[in-house]
């Protein structure tokens, strides 16, 4: 419960002290869905999707190799399973953000190459 | 009953009354009768640091009708747990700068003074403009003192010069520290570590400013054009034997000779040169290309001074606040607390010490006000991150006995991780900045 309420309050921490970040996000992702929503009508979309689960993974890929770098660290101090654990969670995280703005660029793109042909 | 069966009950009665006491003090939910929440007390905090603001925030939560006083001069908050990252170059000195504005609550009455004074017998503090400000609970929460002028010699104004160094000054000294760092780390050298053996705040700054430098001189070349040296004032380098241990060879495999028993006591900034008495009392003098001077520390002036210093045991030479360890109530005034570095308890003088321990100051607080004895117990909790490397650390976290207590109990305070070092790197100062908040 303790930790529970720790992990809450640092996440959230974490939030506000990137707020600028964070709000230029979703707010990009805010402005992507929409426009698409409105250029390329309809939420769901097949193809759309299909493409954006394969973003995802690419996604997924590179953080995973990228993120001990990216933090100032290396594959090399990740000598713990739980750093393994860790990395995961980041990766497969950081990734689902990312669908928030794959996802309607990809359905914008479609949208766009569908009208020029 | 059998014995076995009235033990379980209780042991069960206690963990549930342990869970809901955890619970109440993890969400800043004391329980306070009416009349003490109703209650108006002028309540003194002296200090506006880390412990200072986070009482305050949570006094004022708890009680809407006291009338709060934080005694502080400084606007600028320190997160002085980063000031290692600055100072061997990881972090700007901007991240470590805040404004206490954006923590202090609202409804406080902040004196920019300094405290010159404390009469626990008048109930008063008096400031350095004069002002006196009358209490009826006090909570002292003013740190410690560096002090560099027990080192003869020693110029704070000369750090940053002539591979002068020293993280705990201030963060001006701490980048100014990463300037003559990042030379000798490219140059070689000399280099010396100093630990004092007064009690410090955060006795693993120190082992992590050598750790980093060794890194960062493996990074960019000196490191093979170097003679290390690490003298420790102490039997040792760390309280817990385990890492003292990892210690001793982690320095052993990396070219560095540890010198204990071995006191800084003199410098000549000029001449580089540095002397140290050594355990049989003769003294030794080391020139050098770098040195990282750890200051002794003891309790500010104000304290020291005043009627509220232990005035026998270990403590005593420090001037530290005389509280009872576990309750963190003073042990002749009984309206008077102390959180923070000033307490003369053993281990603890770090910012998660203070995150453990807020709570339990303000519910003891709460009770005194209440009318009832002090219940609840602080175990000493201690936590250091000790970062071995960049990338990596260890997660160390321990009580007053020097048992290890991890709060994920899945981190194993004994490995280095990367894990560890994300914690330090990036998740910490989130978690101080909502401690500050009076949250977690
Ligand atoms: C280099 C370094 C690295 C550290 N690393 C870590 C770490 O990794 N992890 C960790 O948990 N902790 C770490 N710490 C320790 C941590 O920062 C301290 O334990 C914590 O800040 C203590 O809080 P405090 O409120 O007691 O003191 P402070 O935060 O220093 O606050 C004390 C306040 O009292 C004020 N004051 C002083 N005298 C008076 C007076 N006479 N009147 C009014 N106000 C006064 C001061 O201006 C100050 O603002 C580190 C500290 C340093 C210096």
């Amino acid at each position: 419960m303790e930790q529970l309420g720790l992990m809450f309050y640092m996440l959230l921490g974490y939030a506000q002290i990137n707020w600028i970040v964070v709000t230029v996000f979703f707010v990009g992702a805010l402005v992507l869905n929409l426009l698409a929503l409105s250029k390329a009508g309809g939420f769901f979309n097949k193809a759309a999707f299909k493409m954006a689960a394969i973003g995802y993974f690419i996604m997924l890929g590179l953080l995973f190799v990228s993120l001990p770098g990216l933090t100032g660290s290396s594959f090399a101090y990740m000598g713990y399973w739980l750093d393994w654990v860790l990395l995961v969670m980041m990766s497969a995280g950081y990734a689902a953000a990312s669908i928030l703005w794959i996802y309607p660029v990809v359905k914008l793109y479609q949208t766009t190459s569908e009208q020029r042909v | 009953m059998t014995n076995m069966v009235k033990l379980s009950a209780l042991s069960r009665r206690k963990f549930l009354a342990g869970g809901a006491a955890a619970l109440a003090t993890a969400t800043g939910l004391t329980s306070i009768s009416a009349r003490a929440a109703e209650s108006a007390p002028r309540i003194v905090i002296v200090g506006g640091g880390a412990a200072g603001i986070s009482i305050a925030n949570r006094l004022s939560r708890a009680l809407k009708n006291a009338d709060i006083t934080v005694i502080e001069r400084k606007e600028t908050h320190y997160y002085w747990p980063g000031l290692t990252l600055v100072a061997t170059g990881a972090w700007p000195k901007s991240k470590v700068l805040d404004h206490n504005r954006s923590f202090m609550p609202s409804r406080v009455n902040w004196v920019k003074e300094m405290a010159r004074e404390i009469d626990p017998d008048a109930k008063r503090v008096t400031t350095d403009a004069g002002r006196k400000v009358d209490y009826d609970y006090l909570v002292v929460a003013n740190g410690v003192e560096y002090h560099y002028g027990a080192i003869e010699g020693m110029d704070i104004n000369a750090i940053g010069q002539n591979g002068l160094a020293s993280v705990y000054q201030s963060p001006d000294a701490a980048a100014k520290s990463w300037d003559v760092i990042k030379t000798f780390s490219q140059q070689g050298g000399e280099g010396i570590f100093t630990l004092p053996s007064t009690p410090i705040r955060c006795a693993g700054a120190p082992l992590k400013m050598a750790l980093l430098t060794l890194d960062r001189m493996r990074q960019n070349g000196g490191f093979d054009k170097s003679n290390m040296h690490f003298h420790s004032g102490t039997n040792g380098l760390f309280g817990i034997p385990f890492h003292n241990q990892f210690l001793l060879d982690e320095f052993a495999n990396n070219n560095t000779q540890v010198n204990l028993r071995s006191e800084l006591i003199a410098v000549d900034v000029a001449a580089r040169q540095a002397t140290f008495r050594q355990a049989e009392g003769d003294t030794r003098t080391q020139t050098y290309d770098l040195l990282h001077v750890v200051p002794p520390m003891r309790a500010p002036e104000v304290v020291r001074n005043s009627n509220l210093a232990w005035t026998e045991g270990n403590m005593a030479a420090g001037g530290w606040l005389a509280v009872d360890k576990d309750t963190l109530q003073h042990m002749t005034y009984p309206e008077v607390f102390g959180c923070g570095d000033v307490n003369g308890t053993p281990r603890g003088k770090t910012a998660a010490t203070v995150k453990m321990s807020v709570p339990i100051v303000v519910e003891n607080l709460l009770a005194v006000i209440d009318g009832r004895d002090p219940s609840a117990t602080f175990d000493g909790y201690t936590s250091c991150p000790l970062l071995t490397r960049f990338g990596a650390a260890m997660l160390i976290e321990f009580d007053y006995n020097g048992n290890l207590t991890p709060t994920f109990p899945m981190i194993d305070p004994k490995k280095e991780s990367w894990m560890a070092w994300i914690m330090k790197d990036q998740m910490l100062k989130p978690a101080y900045q909502q401690m500050l908040r009076g949250r977690v």
